[in-house]
């Protein structure tokens, strides 16, 4: 597969929350506004790069064996690394995504993506991969947390879209609404998928 | 054998290799991080405590907590931090209580409640609600509709935190304070006799009455004293371990420093007569 | 006493791992199919939960706070985490071959699960003695458990009814979570 469609999948093809399914648990906690999708989504996108870079790189070197703890090592310090500068650079974003930055370590998309594609294949692809499943997780979080907050709060990105006049559905906001905003958006893209024929 | 050896040492490896990288980040960024709440917390001294010239971090009984003075070097007032489980998570707050023990400052820096409904407890309308309260009086405030257990969590936590750290830092944090110790204490020169000493407590004045026969403090007579029960029952047992040990240089009762350290120094204040 | 009792309670009903930090998403979407699988990865999780809150809460004020190595809290714990997770897996071959067959991949993916590293994590910033972290850790994982075996006892009855096309499948599960969530969230006002 050539290095652009390598990139290009991980968007809406192989989109790791609406159709592999993964990364689930940040998904649903910290998209209560469209800001913080997409901070939590760059920050795993970070993550992401890195680790299949470096794993690609070292792909030869890490016996078959032990590789999952080699791998959990090489993301876990990458994790630390990202929490760390948020904390210094970003600490709004990184008090407001709290507990799920260190909790990328255990994001299924990053560790998949590891044993699936980047201990196995070539550095370009590699990153190439990396960018593009990170882009699609980002956008989907992006995507998800602006739908719970215009529907809980009438903004999106704060910008007041519905008017002053607009009762916001507060479930949105809360627990149950990421589960029935993101049920009802797996439902959507499924029908795209279908009649686009994405399958 | 060696296969296990071999795998052993590139695990190892990768270990050191993320602990030197992690560590060479870790100084790069903390440095960053504490400058910038030292920044932080030196404005929100300034706002607080108008008079405030210096301040100095105090542990008491476990707790730390900012002590800040003014030129003349007096007490003037505490900020702490201070936390309780809300509706999402912990809400961290910061608390200010003047050397009158007012609340002269609310502010929640950490929270992860409902955007739009809970996470209005952040906002100064709300917070501005609980200046000016001291022990004793009642931690309630308006609701907000929709937030309730953002609410009564911010009361219930402001409350017990404003108790925890009034406690402990009500004098600037100095009776108690960990390295402390108390004065050096005899008996000689003391007659016998009952002599009568007042200190000041939790709440209000404890005045007691100590009884000295042959030498010996032999009772040590409370007459009159307005803690609450709890602190109270605690606190008596100093009364216990003075007369048993013949000196005042005993231990406070811990969750009752106060009320405590006000006992020994009544006693110290009859005896000194 | 009583705190101890907030404390289970509270991780439990109140703010239950799944259902209200959302942490175990993808293990609550992945095996609750069928209950006995539920109960199985649960009884599993349990274990592994208890376990680790009890080591890393040693590790973190016994070897990461007096040498100022907070920083390293993350690699750490997870580090622990798959070790534990690989222990119980070579306890379980041992003493129940078919349960091991049953929950097939899923055992290694308890190192993924993020309520276990979640918990750990939580010990900490809670401020939690040992006791209390392994008894929030263990009540956790039987929230865990519960949410699990409620959604697999529905999905169960889901193979009998016609559940619109686009929907099937993670999408009608998400929507069954929510109303789930909402009806949990009732607990919210208890303490």
């Amino acid at each position: 597969m050539s290095v652009i469609s390598e990139f290009s999948k991980g968007i809406i093809k192989e989109n790791a929350v609406f159709r592999l399914v993964l990364g689930l648990c940040p998904t649903l906690a910290v998209t209560t506004k469209a800001e913080f999708g997409l901070g939590m989504g760059v920050a795993t996108s970070a993550v992401l790069v890195c680790s299949n870079l470096a794993i690609s790189l070292m792909r030869n070197f890490i016996p078959a064996k032990i590789r999952i703890p080699s791998f959990i090592i090489i993301i876990a310090t990458f994790v630390t690394m990202v929490d760390m500068l948020l904390n210094a650079y970003m600490p709004a974003l990184h008090a407001q995504l709290g507990i799920f930055v260190p909790l990328i370590v255990v994001n299924c998309v990053i560790l998949g993506r590891a044993e699936a594609f980047a201990s196995k294949s070539p550095v370009v692809h590699s990153l190439a991969d990396g960018l593009g499943i990170g882009l699609g997780f980002a956008l989907s979080l992006t995507l998800l947390g602006a739908v719970r907050e215009l529907l809980g709060a009438g903004t999106i990105f704060n910008v007041n879209l519905l008017g002053a006049a607009y009762e916001p559905f507060k479930v949105f906001a809360s627990p149950p609404g990421a589960f029935l905003a993101l049920g009802l958006l797996m439902a959507l893209v499924n029908m795209l998928s279908k009649k686009y024929k994405l399958e | 054998m060696k296969e296990m050896i071999r795998m052993g040492v590139i695990l190892m490896i990768f270990c050191v290799v993320a602990a030197v990288a992690l560590a060479f980040t870790n100084q790069v960024t903390s440095v960053v991080i504490a400058e910038r709440l030292h920044q932080e917390k030196v404005a929100q001294l300034a706002e607080l405590f108008p008079t405030l010239t210096n301040f100095e971090e105090r542990t008491v009984d476990g707790r730390t907590a900012t002590v800040a003075f003014d030129a003349e070097n007096k007490f003037v007032g505490v900020l702490a931090e201070g936390q309780t489980e809300g509706y999402g998570g912990p809400i961290r707050f910061n608390l200010g209580i003047n050397a009158a023990g007012e609340i002269v400052g609310l502010t929640v820096f950490a929270q992860t409640e409902t955007p739009g409904l809970g996470d209005k407890i952040k906002e100064p309308w709300f917070t501005e609600q609980f200046l000016g309260k001291k022990a004793g009086d009642t931690f309630t405030v308006d609701a907000i509709s929709g937030a309730t257990v953002s609410v009564r969590a911010m009361e219930t936590g402001v409350e017990r935190e404003y108790n925890e750290i009034w406690q402990r830092f009500s004098d600037g944090g100095v009776a108690g304070a960990e390295g402390n110790t108390a004065p050096a204490f005899s008996l000689e020169g003391v007659a016998d006799g009952t002599y009568t000493g007042t200190a000041k407590g939790f709440k209000g004045d404890i005045t007691l009455e100590v009884t000295v026969a042959g030498g010996k403090i032999t009772a040590i007579n409370v007459t009159a004293q307005q803690e609450t029960a709890d602190r109270w029952a605690n606190a008596e047992k100093v009364i216990e371990e003075i007369i048993a040990k013949q000196t005042i240089q005993v231990d406070a009762v811990s969750g009752a420093t106060i009320s405590s350290d006000a006992i020994i120094k009544a006693v110290q204040n009859a005896l000194e007569q | 006493m009583g705190e101890i009792f907030a404390i289970i309670f509270g991780a439990i009903f109140i703010n239950n791992f799944v259902l209200s930090r959302f942490l175990g998403i993808c293990p609550f979407m992945g095996v609750s199919k069928k209950v006995e699988t539920s109960l199985g990865m649960g009884m599993a999780v349990t274990f592994v939960m208890g376990l680790a809150s009890f080591v890393t809460w040693l590790l973190e004020y016994y070897v990461l706070v007096p040498n100022q190595l907070e920083y390293l809290r993350t690699i750490v714990f997870i580090l622990v985490i798959a070790s534990l997770v690989q222990f119980v897996e070579l306890v379980i071959r041992k003493a129940s071959p078919t349960l091991y067959q049953s929950l097939g991949i899923f055992l290694p993916l308890i190192t993924t699960n993020c309520a276990v590293l979640g918990v750990a994590i939580l010990n900490i910033q809670l401020g939690y003695n040992l006791f209390e972290a392994v008894v929030f850790g263990t009540a956790a994982a039987v929230g865990f458990t519960l949410a699990l075996v409620i959604m697999a006892g529905i999905r169960e009855r889901l193979e009998f009814v016609f559940v619109p096309k686009h929907f099937q499948g993670v999408s009608i599960a998400m929507i069954i979570a929510g109303i789930l969530s909402l009806a949990f969230g009732g607990f919210k006002g208890m303490m």
